[in-house]
């Protein structure tokens, strides 16, 4: 059984639909790279899976659970994690408050909390000693590193993570997608990924999916890296 | 010197009440970005019912209290479900106004049940009291001030060694993001919403029991405590106890600098314009607030009907005031309040700038009718002239003194325009009137109700039909643009500042007519019928038939008094069934419709228009539209911005 699975989904924003009828599937595990133009419709469906909007039609299902009209903070104590594009910072608070508004949002009490950061501080030390900086005075791929540590602190089963090289240098890039492999192997964590990186994600990625203002027009696996970039390209441009 | 010792601490004793209200609006307005209107009516029915338990029922103090807090705390819950519940998707502002809705309500009961009388609770401590750099500082306002620095203390522990402080922290910095880390915003907004009721309940509890208090006071209480926020930025708690605490001590010590009445209103006020002047740099989420651009609303299908019910409705009220000559004073009411919702068509409706200091407006109004046709007898006609240009005069300064002001900041600019009006300069030797009374009778022509009734709606004819010039004119064309993009109206050459300056003078010149009719209607009357009360509900009114359209003033005004009078709802003297009805309908309306009841007389646009645009709307509906763009909208749609700009 597939550990999210979406079938015949649309989302609109008013009357304008801006991802029509998409079937995408997530097995345990998988890596899953979503690739598209800008406008594709590729953060709709993100936000879509995480709840911030509600599918016009079609169902969405979560393991055990149909997300359907589910609300944003259920879905996230469901196990799903995002990280929206731009990170979504909590730039006032120290990288310490932030990880503890993740834990204290699923409930964890102090002492859960504490453990869970000693637990992921471990995948990023270059943030252990940032932990009583203001969030907001962090670099670029130290934010991306701090936002990753708070979506995987409550141990979610699945992370929406849209864009995570975005604004960063190259180097940063790469360092950053591989702390999403390591915690994908060491947590069995699956990853559902938004890029503009092509070749990037589909090194990355177990399975490609590719749209097209807002329709579906290439799925399949990235077990030949040369053959499927050239393939997506061809769609992406 | 030992005097002005005095001032400075029963100042800071005054100002504890103040601080506890600043910290209940600051609070609610850092975690759901809600100005909360409301805060005063909790306050209100928290000394009411202190005071009943205690004064008639003799409960023990602090059980009264602690029963008065419980109650207030319920209360809030309830208006927190009606104001989140059923307005997720609202706008801050829409949020904001539907909580001003809540105010009248909460007024309008309260004067029901417990009357308009000042009322007198048993003080929470003992009587008598300590010397201090030798002044006398009563248990009670010692009591009161060390409440608001404890409220502030306990307030900044909850905040920062809680966890729900801290996810409350996290909500206030951007709820979206705290959402989808797992944390409800309706917990959350609950518990805050509760918190800042219970401090509503308990800062009523205080001022009951200081001594006498009345419904008024309330609405300039909230006025002052908003102030107090500004100095805060709506944001740090201490500086808004503090702010408080100033404000408490520069009304006293200005009062004893200088004894002319309404002399620390005057001191509040010069404050006030000296904070939102001096201040450059305010909070995104309050220089965000902004009276919302004009919303793609379609038209209503019983748009027809609506009209046509309109004008049964204005030909009944016309027959009435013929057949009836009491039904002229309900004509004249209605007749006042349209010409008084008329003055925030241009402001409001047109150029997005608000004002609660209408009131003041049309106290100048009344005030100049009498000094001109009174005092220096002049002609009715010349009378009338010379309040046009007066209220057009003060609008224009009041217009150039907010040019550059937020919506907060304008609305407590105004607010603060009004109280300063009515407390201290209706006394002054600007007016020729005796410990501010007024005495105005209207000419022989005019001394019926149903002759008033002729003028004056030949006045609002006059009115209307000006307005509608304006509005098909150049100016008004670019009046409409500046609201929609004043950047893009300033790159054609065009003065935005000019534009909103004029809409002020244009406001200032019907509100004060508004006024002058007012006190034709009534004779005699003191600086107390323009308070400040008078101000939310001209706006409140005005709102509810909708600012946007021309028709909105002829439907609010008769929907929200003529309507109670002719169903026999009212009680004589009053207008708190009026008031009720409004506070209900802004509520509704604001989940429904932006425009107010104009709207449901809109046309929609699928029964005008022709080809094209019916050939896009076919389009839009049966064919297939063009995907949106991934950003910003996705949040919009799924209703959670709930911090955008309006």
């Amino acid at each position: 059984m597939a550990l999210l699975e979406l079938d015949q989904v649309s989302f609109n924003y008013g009357p304008i639909t801006a991802v029509r009828d998409l079937s995408l599937k997530i097995d345990e595990g998988q890596i899953v790279a979503l690739l598209g133009r800008n406008g594709a419709g590729k953060s709709t469906t993100l936000s879509g899976i995480a709840g911030l909007l509600k599918p016009r039609t079609g169902t969405i299902n979560f393991e055990d659970h149909v997300l359907g009209r589910a609300h944003v903070s259920r879905i996230a104590k469901m196990g799903i994690a995002y990280v929206p594009e731009g990170r979504g910072v909590l730039g006032g608070m120290t990288v310490e408050e932030n990880l503890n508004a993740a834990a204290y949002g699923h409930g964890l009490d102090r002492r859960q909390a504490r453990a869970e950061i000693a637990r992921v501080v471990e995948h990023f030390p270059a943030i252990a000693s940032r932990m009583k900086q203001r969030a907001g005075t962090l670099s670029g791929g130290e934010q991306q590193m701090m936002v990753l540590m708070r979506a995987t602190l409550t141990r979610p089963r699945l992370l929406l993570v849209d864009e995570p090289g975005l604004g960063l240098a190259p180097i940063i890039v790469r360092a950053v997608y591989d702390q999403l492999i390591e915690l994908n192997r060491d947590e069995g964590l699956s990853v559902l990924l938004v890029e503009q990186y092509v070749e990037l994600a589909i090194e990355t990625a177990d399975h490609v999916y590719v749209l097209q203002k807002g329709e579906l027009v290439y799925t399949g696996p990235c077990t030949d890296v040369e053959g499927t970039t050239a393939t997506v390209a061809s769609f992406v441009g | 010197m030992d005097l002005y010792i005095a001032a400075i601490v029963s100042g800071a004793a005054v100002g504890g009440t103040y601080a506890l209200m600043a910290v209940g609006i600051t609070h609610v307005f850092n975690v759901t970005r809600v100005l909360n209107f409301a805060h005063a009516g909790l306050v209100l029915w928290g000394a009411n019912i202190y005071a009943s338990l205690t004064f008639e029922r003799e409960w023990p103090v602090v059980w009264a209290a602690m029963a008065a807090i419980a109650v207030v705390t319920a209360m809030g819950l309830l208006s927190e479900m009606l104001v989140f519940r059923f307005a997720e998707r609202a706008t801050p502002v829409k949020k904001a106004i539907m909580t001003f809705g809540l105010l009248m309500v909460m007024l309008a009961v309260a004067v029901r049940i417990y009357g308009q009388e000042p009322r007198a609770a048993i003080s929470l401590m003992p009587r008598g009291g300590f010397g201090f750099l030798g002044t006398r500082v009563s248990w009670q306002q010692g009591t009161n001030l060390l409440i608001a620095g404890l409220v502030v203390a306990g307030m900044g522990v909850f905040l920062q060694a809680t966890r729900r402080g801290l996810l409350t922290r996290a909500m206030a910095e951007d709820e979206t993001v705290t959402q989808l880390l797992g944390v409800s915003r309706g917990s959350i907004a609950r518990l805050n919403w509760a918190i800042a009721s219970a401090l509503a309940g308990l800062t009523g509890v205080l001022i009951a029991s200081l001594g006498v208090f009345f419904t008024g006071q309330f609405v300039f209480l909230f006025f002052v405590g908003l102030t107090a926020s500004l100095v805060g930025g709506l944001r740090s708690l201490g500086l808004a106890a503090l702010g408080g605490i100033a404000i408490g001590v520069i009304q006293n010590v200005t009062t004893v600098a200088w004894s002319a009445i309404g002399a620390g209103q005057v001191a509040i006020f010069v404050a006030v314009v000296l904070l939102v002047l001096l201040r450059r740099n305010w909070p995104s989420e309050v220089s965000n607030l902004a009276w919302s651009k004009p919303e793609a609303e379609d038209g209503s299908r019983g748009w027809l009907v609506g009209r046509v019910a309109l004008a049964i409705g204005w030909g009944a009220l016309i027959l009435a005031v013929v057949n009836d000559d009491i039904w002229g004073t309900t004509g004249v009411t209605v007749l006042i309040y349209t010409l008084a919702s008329y003055s925030f068509v241009p402001l409001t409706g047109w150029t997005g700038q608000i004002s609660l200091g209408q009131g003041g407006l049309m106290a100048i109004g009344a005030y100049t009718l009498g000094e001109a046709y009174i005092y220096h007898e002049l002609s009715f006609g010349l009378a009338i002239v010379v309040v046009l240009v007066v209220g057009a005069f003060v609008g224009t300064l009041l217009g150039l003194l907010t040019l550059r002001l937020g919506f907060v900041q304008t609305a407590v600019v105004t607010l603060s325009f009004a109280s300063v009006v009515v407390a201290w300069l209706l006394f002054t030797s600007f007016f020729h009137t005796t410990a501010g009374r007024l005495a105005v009778f209207a000419p022989s022509y005019l001394d019926t109700g149903r002759s008033l009734f002729v003028g004056l709606g030949l006045a609002t004819l006059v009115v209307l039909g000006a307005l509608w010039s304006l509005r098909h004119s150049h100016w008004g064309t670019i009046t409409l643009a500046i609201r929609t993009n004043p950047d893009m109206v300033r790159h054609f050459g065009v003065s935005p500042a000019r534009a909103r300056v004029g809409a002020f003078a244009i406001s200032g010149a019907i509100a004060a007519l508004a006024g002058a009719g007012l006190i034709l209607l009534i004779s005699i009357t003191g600086p107390a019928t323009f308070g400040l009360t008078l101000s939310l509900t001209v706006l409140l009114y005005a709102v509810v038939g909708g600012t946007e359209s021309l028709l909105g003033p002829l439907i609010g005004s008769l929907v929200l008094i003529a309507l109670p009078k002719a169903l026999d709802l009212t009680q004589s003297g009053n207008t708190t069934t009026s008031d009720i009805i409004a506070g209900v309908a802004i509520i509704y309306l604001m989940t429904t419709r932006w425009d107010g009841l104009s709207g449901m007389l809109k046309r929609p646009a699928s029964s005008k228009g022709g080809g094209l645009a019916r050939r896009i709307r076919r389009g839009s509906a049966d064919g297939d539209p063009a995907p949106a763009d991934d950003g910003p909208g996705s949040l919009e749609t799924a209703g959670l911005t709930g911090n955008s700009p309006a």
